[in-house]
């Protein structure tokens, strides 16, 4: 059974999380308690890095919220589905990864409008200017540009810390095409990251010379 | 045998890639000792790789650097997803809770639930709550999964029960062959989540298909379907006609539906009557040149004796081709009354573009209504055909061209009583094309299937418009279209998809054959007007106050942006009632997917009602069944990891909930 407030701290003092099965998970049965307390503890010890990952996935931090409470109701879902504990984690990212590639998906078909005036015009909260700012440099709109599993490959890879066993796992691939995935994405982001610094440099000398010319103009 | 040093022409190029991999992998496990030697001795004598590695290095070090920003989550999330959970832990445990056993006191089990989740839930119900009532109330959609605080209220919900019109679809079978399934959906589940037991369904008959059909009709009296065909298919698309049982039967007595009696494909020419009527918008039959198919009209050649041609009535106990060998472009639909139907079709073979077909149900043919290779088939208005036809561009490179308002791209239209809405000057019109592409403009009119007689829509640049059955509303493309480079289709080019307003007058007067768009049409019942003159120099009769004194027929020019680009494709469908809109957009990169909303309509006003969103949009695969309160479409395979589902919105009132059908194979709604 679920405890409001913080989360966790059973399961984790007991050793849940890494053997989850009293009377579901890798027995192949679900049990309600069981599912439960194994998801707590998992919340508790990864929901933050499955937030990052998932804000730096989409770039849009109330969705990420969204997402990542999506994936932990999808995770006590399939409980029944994880064969080990020991790959809990590299499980959850594996979820947290289908969360997010299928709202991409989702959001590259069409930009329905809004039919409500109810975001349209609000002015961005304190915390949604510092996540811009967080996801507005060079290296993060880099990272927007390349393709999504690349993204996604480089991000647990470099950000999270993902083996390459966890990361085959999590993209649901082979040990050998993740390796390869993440050399893609290097490439990717190599030569991306240069093209964004080539067009930072050329605004900024198209800012300085602006100025040069107003300073100009004022003499 | 290849010897193990001798060089090949790319052996350099190789040996920079197998640098580069070895570079990127070894920084998430050590390379092997053998390739580590390698790359090192590579990289001593490579500086163009020393680069790339150092590259790799630097970017690498920018990354792990963000693990010192990382962003922090929403302090409620813990609140949220357990609540979440919850709510989900209690619907699957009440699906597997035994049956409670007699004298066993209702209540127990909220005395069991501790404190700690009561307090919790609470928590989040009372923040909830004081977040939504201020926008006017906890909204009864179903909540998507992103936003399950609001539904907490709701965690153990009974289903809805819904008077909703029966569904039917197609599957895959144990054969490999495609069934024909009905069902009726009497309740759904509020939430999605919630489960409702799979809908239950009956075969009413086998399909002797073996590829996915484009488009499966279920005639309005139910007595019939209509497949289109594989639109993959070499030898182009048939469309078939297969009678349904009476009564909806276990599979024991279904009956496999043999193609095999379909007629061969006409050569280059689509089935083409007699005397076939003349292009409406360019040459108008007379009015008694009706555009359906005599009962003794001959048979097209090119088919077999023993088809089912005109001679031969159709074979009422197994599917017969009403056309074959064409490409059918967009949807086909049965009129209202189920004695037509039509779509828009070109030949398999050959660069030329559609024409509008109308079969009228019990002819052994669909017939070519037009040859202008240029007319699409758009929807029925009450008996009407609403269909566009293309009129070519000028190009931009000529200003004078779109100066000289006799070269406008529209001045084959009827006169019109008003001003017609002109979209592509909408500053907020998605961006098209190269200004280097000619783009053409659509005009709509409407046909008259018993008589030919033609109607001009009032406006320009109208693609595809779909009006609600009660004559209220229009969903079309406001804007142009571009050659899709095949010299038989076209593109969507600059424009947006707009819900309007409807002018449901009626239609002008069509006793004189000449009253058809591009030719001549009366202004006022019992008059004429010159023909060629473009619309907006075309007088209109007005009275006193200056009020037109004819109805116009199109679009009301007060559009709203339902969607806006770049949308490569669309369909839209309204409910019987007209108040509730589903609005399909494709994929970009995938035309067989798209996302799916349902919009619903104030009954008495027809404008977007905000506070109802039930669907607020969803991948769904092309092809969408709605009717009286339900809708129906085909889930994606791969969406959560599953296969294909049949998924139902159905409502009651302002109550929305789903419901689905067991994954399958094949899978296709039936419209």
């Amino acid at each position: 059974m679920l405890r409001s407030g913080e989360p966790g701290g059973f399961a984790i003092r007991t050793g849940l999380l890494e053997r989850p099965a009293t009377g579901g998970g890798m027995t192949g049965t679900w049990n309600r308690d069981s599912a439960g307390t194994f998801v707590e503890a998992l919340f508790a010890r990864h929901h933050g890095e499955i937030y990052a990952y998932l804000v730096r996935m989409v770039r849009d931090p109330e969705l990420a919220a969204d997402l990542a409470q999506d994936a932990f109701v999808k995770a006590y879902r399939a409980y029944d589905t994880l064969e080990k504990g020991e790959n809990a984690r590299a499980w959850l990212y594996q979820i947290a990864h289908r969360v997010a590639l299928d709202h991409i998906r989702r959001r590259k078909i069409v930009r329905f409008l809004p039919f409500t005036g109810e975001s349209a015009g609000s002015a961005p909260s304190a915390e949604r200017l510092a996540m811009d700012v967080l996801l507005s440099g060079p290296l993060e709109r880099a990272m927007a540009r390349i393709p999504e599993r690349q993204r996604a490959a480089l991000l647990m890879a470099e950000v999270h810390d993902l083996t390459g066993l966890e990361l085959a796992a999590a993209l649901g691939i082979s040990h050998v095409a993740a390796r390869a995935l993440l050399t893609r994405a290097r490439e990717s982001l190599r030569q991306t990251l240069a093209d964004e610094r080539t067009a930072e440099a050329a605004a900024e000398a198209e800012r300085d010379a602006a100025y040069a010319q107003g300073t100009e103009r004022g003499r | 045998m290849t010897l193990p040093f001798r060089r090949r022409h790319n052996d350099h190029e190789e040996a920079h890639d197998r640098a580069r991999a070895l570079t990127a992998t070894g920084f998430l496990q050590p390379n092997e000792p053998a390739d580590a030697d390698w790359l090192e001795a590579h990289l001593a004598g490579c500086l163009e790789c020393r680069t790339d590695a150092a590259a790799y290095d630097a970017d690498r070090q920018l990354l792990r650097r963000l693990r010192e920003q990382a962003p922090e989550p929403p302090r409620d999330l813990w609140a949220r997803t357990a609540a979440a959970i919850e709510r989900e832990g209690g619907r699957r445990n009440r699906d597997q809770r035994p049956a409670r056993v007699a004298g066993a006191p209702r209540g127990w089990r909220i005395g069991r639930v501790p404190a700690g989740v009561v307090s919790g839930l609470l928590v989040v119900l009372v923040v909830v709550g004081a977040s939504l009532v201020p926008r006017g109330g906890i909204l009864l959609g179903p909540t998507p999964a992103g936003s399950d605080v609001g539904a907490t209220p709701q965690s153990e919900a009974t289903p809805i029960a819904v008077v909703a019109e029966a569904l039917a679809w197609i599957q895959v079978a144990e054969d490999g062959t495609f069934e024909f399934r009905q069902a009726s959906v009497l309740e759904v589940c509020p939430d999605l989540l919630a489960r409702c037991a799979p809908l239950d369904s009956a075969m009413t008959t086998r399909l002797a298909i073996t590829e996915p059909p484009q488009a499966v009709l279920l005639s309005p009296t139910g007595s019939q379907i209509v497949v289109v065909t594989s639109a993959a298919s070499a030898a182009g698309t048939d469309i078939l006609v297969v009678p349904v049982p009476a009564a909806p039967s276990p599979d024991a007595t279904a009956s496999p539906v043999s193609s095999s009696a379909t007629p061969t494909a006409p050569t280059d020419t689509p089935a083409t009557p007699t005397n076939p009527p003349t292009d409406p918008p360019t040459a108008p039959p007379t009015p008694s040149a009706t555009p359906t198919v005599p009962p003794e009209t001959p048979t097209p050649s090119g088919l077999p004796t023993d088809s089912p041609g005109p001679s031969a009535s159709p074979n009422a106990s197994a599917g017969y081709a009403i056309v074959t060998g064409v490409i059918v472009v967009g949807d086909a639909a049965y009129s209202p009354d189920g004695s037509w139907l039509a779509f828009s079709a070109r030949p398999a073979f050959g660069e030329i573009g559609p024409d509008l077909y109308l079969w009228r149900v019990g002819d052994p043919l669909a017939v070519a209504v037009t040859q202008d290779h240029r007319t699409f088939f758009s929807g029925w208005l009450g008996g009407q055909v609403l269909a566009n036809r293309v009129e070519p561009g000028v190009a931009p490179a000529d200003p004078s061209a779109l100066a000289d308002p006799s070269a406008a791209p529209t001045p084959t239209l009827a006169p019109t009583p008003s001003p017609a809405p002109t979209p592509t000057a909408d500053p907020n019109a998605t961006p098209g094309p190269s200004p280097l592409i000619v783009e053409d403009h659509p005009v709509a009119f409407l046909l008259d299937p018993e008589t030919g007689a033609a109607t001009p829509v009032a406006g320009t640049d109208i693609w595809r418009p779909t009006v609600d059955p009660t004559g209220r509303s229009v969903v079309y493309w406001s804007g142009t279209l571009v050659p899709d480079g095949t010299g038989t289709g076209w593109s969507l080019g600059t424009g947006r998809l707009v819900l309007d307003g409807w002018q449901d007058g009626s239609p002008l007067p069509t006793d004189d054959a000449t009253a058809l768009p591009g030719t001549t049409a009366g202004t006022t019942p019992g008059t004429t007007a010159p023909t060629t003159a473009p619309i907006a120099e075309q007088p209109v009769a007005t009275d006193a106050s200056g009020a037109p004194l004819v109805p116009v027929i199109g679009p009301a020019g007060h559009p709203i942006t339902l969607a806006e680009g770049p949308i490569t494709g669309f369909n839209a469908w309204f409910d019987p009632s007209g108040t509730r809109l589903a609005v399909w957009v494709a994929d970009p990169s995938d035309p067989a997917v798209g996302e799916l909303r349902l919009v619903v309509l104030d009954p008495d006003t027809r404008e977007i009602d905000p506070t109802t969103d039930p669907l607020p949009g969803v991948v769904a695969l092309h092809g969408v069944s709605i009717s009286g309160g339900r809708l129906a479409w085909v889930t994606p395979p791969g969406q959560d990891g599953e296969g294909s589902h049949l998924q139902i919105l159905a409502w009651s009132g302002r109550d929305f909930g789903q419901i689905r059908t067991i994954q399958a194979q094949g899978l296709a709604v039936v419209r």
